[in-house]
């Protein structure tokens, strides 16, 4: 077995080798916002480190077939380890694990073959590959041509077997493969979910390889494509993942609340650049409340949830980092002196979703240090300098009421929030704490390849953000 | 072949495992490649085979092949599970 982990620096390498700048790959800020929370491993990359691994010979060699099924992501970070599953003469199964699971299955047949001396492919693209972002429903009878290239330097870095031995035409159809699903179709919001590759000796120069749209499914998001070229056919498996979810303009949630509705409150809200924290936001600003921001990487984000307030004709709001996660770091001089008179508790790491297994401790933790410890914190930390109590809205979850599979960590780091908050309003008579198990709300922590039942944001938090209002002295 | 005959083999074509028996408390996550991507492909060939319209949001209240199943008799298919 051998085990490596993936960097940031590992995926820009790759990205430059195959041409895939899918931000999921190579963008922590963007990935951050999609479906896995963090920049994922691409497919292409496990799969050639897998075969520059494993396969042993010292002869030149060609592949006679490839498969390979991407169940789940490889993160960047993530220890990987290859395992062998099946070794025979000329053929491997392999599995690239992670936590003891099986994130890539690959199958792979090669025969010896002429000598990878020298390829006649330009060393980069001749045009700078474009990200497209195709509907699902313009691609019935889309068909394309990539033009291939190899930089053999970069590739002998990353791939020093394959470099050498490959019959390296072979490497550069491969390579195109993912830059098709990633910056072609599906394009941005892609995930690669199989290929299947048969080779041959071809009977002209390799420079090219086709692809044609074979069958889609507009209503489960998934795309079937035929691959055709010099000595290569195949199929490939793409599905279309959600995109980052759009919350309503601050212009339209001003219809829905009365101008002075939340007027005289110092609103903080901790997590507010985007998903509850950014709709929570704009409602208090549409309301007359006086909002400060917090992001801890989406400093973008929360840039523009501000600009969005400010075009609806509510100035004078404010931004400002805080990691509520780091006891280290001390509180800024922007939150210290904005004396808040209300507190909108809304920081969260990735959630993600799972299926059942053993209870995960570290997973537990990630959640405790945001739900609990930071909580504590932050409240403990806070200067109170305004007279009377303090609101603050902790938001909790459904699934302690309603267990979901995957969700136990999650539910319990919530819990344990729900009892620092009992603690905190006991011995403290400054803070009123509201607590609500809110349901699962469309945002881009609910977002799922599955199609699923999610609520609006605003028809659950205007009702709790007025009657927390209207407790007010 | 009997329908319930036609979604074993479904199963067992999409999971690749020719013993796989289907019960109706039968989930996911006790089947090793029945996985969000296989879970896609067997709604796709099942609306393919047995000529019925899956809706996406049925496919996510759907918690074990019972589930499943009571959904697919609802639109006539009769399967005995």
């Amino acid at each position: 077995m051998t085990s490596r982990v993936f960097t940031m620096q590992d995926q820009e390498n790759f990205a430059i080798l195959s041409g895939d700048s899918n931000p999921m790959h190579v963008d922590a800020i963007q990935a951050r916002r999609y479906l896995f929370g963090r920049p994922v491993v691409h497919g292409i990359a496990g799969v050639l480190w897998g075969l520059d691994t494993a396969i042993r010979t010292e002869a030149s060699f060609r592949l006679t077939s490839l498969s390979a099924r991407f169940i789940s992501p490889i993160l960047v970070g993530d220890p990987v380890t290859l395992v062998i599953e099946k070794q025979e003469a000329g053929s491997l199964t392999l599995g690239l694990e992670v936590g003891g699971s099986v994130c890539t299955r690959i199958e792979v047949a090669w025969q010896s073959g002429p000598d990878a001396a020298s390829i006649d492919l330009p060393n980069s693209p001749v045009l700078r590959p474009i990200m497209k972002e195709p509907a699902i429903a313009a691609l019935e009878g889309v068909s394309g041509k990539l033009l291939l290239f190899l930089d053999m330097g970069l590739c002998r870095r990353l791939f020093p077997t394959l470099a050498d031995l490959v019959f390296l035409p072979q490497l550069a159809q491969i390579l195109a493969t993912t830059r098709l699903v990633g910056m072609e179709v599906p394009g941005l919001n892609s995930i690669f979910n199989e290929l299947k590759m048969r080779f041959s000796p071809p009977e002209r120069d390799v420079d090219s390889v086709s692809y044609s749209v074979r069958k889609l499914y507009p209503k489960f998001g998934r795309v079937s494509l035929a691959l055709d070229g010099p000595g290569v056919e195949g199929r490939i498996e793409a599905s279309y993942r959600p995109a980052p979810h759009r919350q309503p303009t601050s212009t339209e949630l001003r219809e829905q609340v009365d101008a002075g509705r939340f007027a005289g409150q110092r609103a903080l809200v901790v997590g507010g650049s985007r998903g509850l924290g950014e709709v929570t936001a704009k409602l208090l600003a549409a309301g007359g409340a006086w909002v400060l921001i917090t992001y801890n990487q989406g400093a973008q984000d929360a840039r523009r949830v501000l600009m969005d307030i400010d075009e609806s004709g509510s100035a004078g709001h404010s931004r400002c980092r805080l990691d509520v996660g780091s006891p280290e770091e001390s509180l800024p001089s922007a939150v210290t002196e904005f004396s808040p008179t209300h507190i909108y508790y809304f920081a969260t790491p990735h959630i993600g979703g799972g299926r059942a297994g053993p209870f995960d401790k570290a997973k537990f933790e990630r959640f405790c240090e945001i739900y609990a410890y930071g909580f504590h914190r932050l409240l403990t930390n806070l200067p109170m300098a305004s007279p009377g109590p303090i609101h603050v809205l902790y938001p909790s979850s459904i699934y302690l009421d309603e267990p979901e599979t995957g969700m136990q960590e999650y539910a319990a780091a919530k819990s344990a929030g729900e009892t620092v908050c009992t603690y905190l309003m006991g011995a403290r008579s400054d803070l009123k704490i509201h607590r609500h198990r809110l349901p699962r709300l469309s945002t881009d922590q609910t977002a799922s390849l599955i199609a699923r039942e999610n609520q609006d944001p605003v028809s659950i938090l205007l009702p709790i953000l007025t009657r927390m209002a209207a407790t007010d002295p | 072949m009997a329908n319930h005959e036609k979604l074993t083999q479904i199963f067992r074509e999409i999971m690749e495992d020719e013993s796989l028996v289907l019960r109706r408390d039968l989930k996911a996550d006790q089947v090793e490649k029945w996985d969000s991507f296989n879970h896609m492909n067997l709604m796709i060939m099942i609306e393919e085979e047995f000529g019925v319209t899956v809706d996406p949001t049925d496919v996510d209240k759907m918690r074990n092949v019972g589930d499943l199943v009571d959904i697919l008799n609802a639109k006539g298919c009769e399967i005995a599970l």
